[in-house]
């Protein structure tokens, strides 16, 4: 054990309790998700207050380049501009939040203020149950909104195609036949939705874990100069797990406002 | 000699990161296709490559639930 290393243990796949509120656990990564939660609102509203038709602070031209580059991205999936204006909202700001939660460990100390010997702060992503929560909440969001635009029956008629076996056989035998296999296909999509959850959710919180733990492993490798390569390789792969889940969570909207 | 469930365990876990071969034969296949379709047409690049990232970070998936699966067991 020489001073070029620093030993920490590899860190465990659920956070730690903090303390509880009214038997409800408060953990270490709630308290990150909500202190960045409020910085994005506190932000919101300062800047709302200082908006100005001609942009003439910083801040407003920094926020509307990044707007412009959001709808940009967005209009490569929907070809409609209208449409992923009407997108922007939900998307920009997951995306906006999972880059201000992928990023913050990157600042230093801010993951080693203790709590009674557990760390105050841990980044979200890290932990399964909130990347787990926000697929949930995506493809939750694009069921609803599939509803709506293709009203409720129709929308259950795509994954249980009674209908369409019944229209088939009044057709001829041949097709009654192909509906049926479209009609055990139906059930492989309910089962796709629920695939679609945990693809989005595990990817993120994997990425980010990992490289969590990679870092651990590192620093018990050499304490300096090695893991500056891990901090900025971390930095590219949370901005790229944000950009997925966001663009992906996208791709699933415009399926669900195409349907019909 | 005997093998311990200590030793079962580290066998299991290389075994879980051997699926991490298909991610990254498909990775190279995929920015090998894009640099191509970037060689032939370089006007689209500026198109072809966050494609090419998305669809590296979705080859990457399986490799991370190997990972994860290495890490849990």
């Amino acid at each position: 054990m020489s001073f070029l290393q620093i030993n920490q243990s590899i860190p465990d796949l659920k956070p730690d309790v903090l303390f509880n509120i009214g038997g409800f656990p408060v953990t270490n990564t709630m308290t990150l998700t909500w202190l960045i939660v409020g910085l994005i609102i506190v932000f919101g509203v300062v800047l709302r207050k200082s908006l100005q038709l001609e942009a003439k602070s910083k801040l407003q031209l920094m926020m509307e380049i990044a707007i412009e580059g959001m709808i940009g991205m967005l209009d490569q999936i929907t070809q409609n501009t209208a449409k992923s204006k009407k997108m922007l909202p939900i998307i920009g700001s997951v995306f906006l939040f999972f880059i201000l939660t992928n990023v913050i460990t990157l600042v230093p100390g801010f993951t080693s203020i203790m709590h009674e010997d557990a760390p105050l702060f841990r980044v979200p992503t890290t932990d399964l149950n909130m990347t787990l929560a926000l697929a949930v909440m995506m493809i939750g969001l694009t069921q609803i909104v599939s509803m709506k635009s293709n009203g409720v029956l129709k929308h259950i008629g795509e994954y249980i195609q009674i209908k369409k076996v019944y229209d088939g056989f009044k057709k001829s035998i041949g097709e009654g036949f192909i509906a049926i296999i479209n009609f055990a296909m139906g059930f492989l999509d309910i089962i796709g939705e629920f695939a679609k959850v945990i693809s989005l959710s595990l990817r993120l919180f994997g990425n980010m874990f990992a490289s969590e733990v990679l870092m651990v492993v590192m620093m018990s490798f050499s304490a300096f100069v090695a893991p500056s390569i891990l901090m900025a390789q971390t930095l590219l792969v949370g901005l790229l797990q944000a950009m997925v889940f966001s663009i992906l969570s996208a791709v699933y909207l415009n399926l669900a406002f195409d349907n019909n | 000699m005997e093998l311990g469930p200590e030793a079962a365990k580290y066998i299991a876990k290389s075994i879980a990161t051997l699926s991490m071969l298909g991610s990254a034969l498909g990775e190279g296949y995929l920015i090998g296709k894009a640099l191509e379709a970037v060689g032939r047409n370089p006007e689209v690049s500026g198109r072809i490559f966050p494609m090419m990232i998305l669809g590296a970070a979705l080859a990457e998936t399986s490799a991370i639930y190997a990972l994860v699966i290495a890490l849990i067991i």
